[in-house]
């Protein structure tokens, strides 16, 4: 390997990533080789400079925040999903209880909106029209 | 070899906070260290730190140890870096933020020596001036002495990529210095 072949492979020499074969050639090389020594010395030095910079801390409540927020997170996605969950089972709770009151006439709520139509039997187009009317109005 | 913070990232998953105060504790240096040299901002580099943090605690109930722990949190630190620096970009604002001296630099901190306020001052805008892949490869490399198949996983590139990376970055800076 010439010269400029080696110090191609100066970086990867100084972070033991070559294999053995490649690294056995550089390692005496550079012994003897005043450019190639010189050349590899810079690059120690510029990891040197990089390493050497100060290290960034961060504030003493740094994770206490961290924290608190992914607590928060797990909660408000907790209370998202049981308002999404509870909303559809209202909803399907409601549609079941209105079909299964349809078959029982006066068991239910109150059918005083019925009594108008009093003479419509029970299952008929009128008396569940106004059996969901009244129903609606109530709030169920 | 086992992975030291598998069982924390699995006691995460299980809703675990002490675990997870403890995993933030481990990793808050080397994550805001890493960000803040990367895009060269310490007060956005703290917010995105907080959000990597928030996105392992989504996501550890998913985490399938198909790599280190370290490596998936360096891998999100590194996409959320990148996408500040891609808004920045079109925001145009980010060589003014390159050339402008980080906040640990624009005046010295009165506990810091002047050697390594020097310093910061020296190597500041040479690391800001290499490509963002070169500057992520060096800073893991160097700060967190990763292996390039590390490096390469964090990245998404090739072991040989992550070599010629660092060969660059490296030979990049040593001319900066050179001339100067």
């Amino acid at each position: 390997m010439n010269c400029s072949q080696i110090r191609r492979k100066l970086s990867a020499f100084m972070d033991n990533e070559l294999d053995h074969e490649t690294s056995s050639l550089i390692g005496p090389h550079i012994e003897r080789c005043p450019e190639c020594q010189e050349y590899f010395g810079k690059l120690k030095e510029m990891d040197g400079l990089v390493y050497g910079l100060p290290k960034i801390e961060p504030g003493p409540d740094f994770a206490s925040r961290v924290v608190s927020a992914a607590m928060r997170t797990s909660a408000v996605a907790g209370d998202e999903s049981f308002s999404f969950a509870s909303g559809i089972k209202l909803a399907v709770t409601g549609l079941f209880e209105a079909i299964f009151s349809l078959f029982e006439p006066g068991s239910g709520p109150s059918t005083g909106a019925l009594d108008e139509f009093s003479d419509s039997p029970p299952l008929s187009m009128s008396f569940i029209y106004f059996k969901l009317v009244d129903q609606g109005s109530r709030g169920y | 070899m086992v992975d030291p913070d598998l069982a924390l990232v699995e006691a995460i998953g299980r809703c675990d906070h002490k675990a997870f105060e403890s995993l933030v504790k481990r990793y808050q240096g080397p994550l805001l260290n890493f960000i803040t040299r990367y895009i060269g901002d310490r007060r956005i580099a703290e917010d995105l730190a907080q959000e990597v943090f928030l996105r392992i605690y989504r996501a550890a109930p998913r985490f399938q140890a198909r790599t280190k722990v370290s490596t998936w949190i360096f891998r999100i630190a590194y996409n959320q870096a990148l996408t500040e620096i891609g808004r920045r970009r079109r925001h145009q604002d980010l060589r003014e933020a390159l050339c402008r001296r980080s906040e640990g630099g624009a005046e010295r901190p009165p506990s810091q020596p002047a050697a390594r306020y020097e310093l910061e001052e020296e190597i500041a805008p040479a690391l800001a001036r290499l490509p963002d892949n070169q500057k992520a490869a060096l800073l893991l490399r160097v700060n967190e002495e990763l292996s390039y198949r590390e490096i390469g996983e964090i990245l998404g590139v090739s072991v040989q990529s992550v070599e010629s990376l660092l060969f660059r970055a490296r030979t990049s800076l040593k001319r900066y210095f050179d001339k100067t």
